[in-house]
């Protein structure tokens, strides 16, 4: 019995020695790397009353998560817009919404917001397309898209 | 001193015949000296058998350095997948209604299906304008506001190549 003790306790040793600092790591990385920050996205119609939106946000495949949408500033655009719930939780989003009454944004306005989980130390490279803006009469209207990064927590 | 008592002070007569006294020496003598060779041999079978730990103690024996490559992998395996695999929701589940074709809920017939066919159809059904049945995409009979989600959720479905 007393010829396993030694190899044993050397055993233990390097374990510990091994695990001791991987788990450490293990967790500091984690702490770095993944972090919450809302995605605020704006649309300037100019003079035109704004009716109806649809765009299209991706991101490098990993580098962000979506976990949540919510409406824009207007109360035209307040209600959550609609979009694929397949989305959550992936790195792409296709996200629209109208209104037919006859308060409507003109100009720059926040039309949604997009609350991400980012994993890494830099910022993702957004790919923000407008796929089509509408007038009060459901015209094509040209319009800008935008997007603000808000504070990471 | 009585009668009675004098026998008392004789010495009792303590001696043997000398055939008795040989018997009992051969009765009782010392046997013949145990060799060293068995003494060895009998005190490396004790040892032997004493050294023999049980079963329990084979497993305990190997416990240890068990548990201890146990904890080195599980160590190795922390150190090259440090974030864990936790659950993914499944890509492509929506619980959105199924249409038959996406063309169906091109309302405009502009090629494409976007938000401004949600739009437009809610506009008719507001206006109480008259509807096509093929605006019908829920397939229930009516054209109502669940066909303009319909058609809002056809135009923002993922992988639909809009």
């Amino acid at each position: 019995m007393k010829r396993y003790v030694l190899p044993s306790l050397i055993l233990i040793c390097v374990a510990i020695t091994l695990l001791a600092p991987a788990v450490g790591r293990a967790d500091r990385v984690i702490d770095k790397k993944v972090r919450f920050a809302p995605l605020h996205v704006y649309l300037d119609s100019g003079d035109k009353a704004l009716a109806a939106y649809q765009f299209e946000l991706k991101a490098r495949p990993g580098s962000i998560k979506i976990v949540g949408v919510e409406g824009g500033e207007h109360p035209a655009f307040k209600e959550a817009p609609y979009y694929d719930p397949a989305a959550l939780m992936n790195d792409q989003i296709i996200i629209a919404a109208f209104n037919t009454g006859s308060d409507l944004p003109q100009g720059r306005t926040r039309i949604a917001t997009i609350h991400l989980q980012i994993t890494g130390e830099t910022d993702p490279d957004y790919q923000l397309e407008l796929i089509v803006a509408g007038d009060a009469e459901g015209q094509d209207l040209p319009a800008e898209l935008t997007l603000k990064r808000g504070a990471s927590r | 001193m009585t009668d009675a008592k004098r026998h008392f002070d004789r010495e009792p007569d303590l001696g043997v015949s000398p055939r008795f006294a040989e018997d009992l020496g051969e009765l009782f003598a010392s046997q013949e000296a145990v060799p060293d060779s068995v003494d060895r041999a009998i005190a490396e079978a004790a040892r032997r058998h004493l050294r023999r730990s049980p079963r329990k103690l084979r497993w305990l024996r190997w416990s240890v350095p068990a548990a201890a490559a146990a904890a080195i992998l599980v160590g190795i395996s922390l150190w090259w997948f440090p974030g864990g695999t936790g659950p993914r929701m499944a890509q492509n589940v929506s619980p959105q209604i199924a249409l038959e074709g996406s063309s169906q809920a091109d309302i405009d017939q502009n090629g494409k299906v976007d938000i401004l066919d949600a739009f437009i159809l809610a506009r008719h059904i507001e206006a109480k304008q008259p509807v096509e049945r093929t605006w019908d995409l829920n397939g229930d009979g009516l054209v109502d506001r669940r066909d303009v989600d319909a058609a809002a959720q056809a135009a923002v479905r993922l992988g639909k190549g809009v």
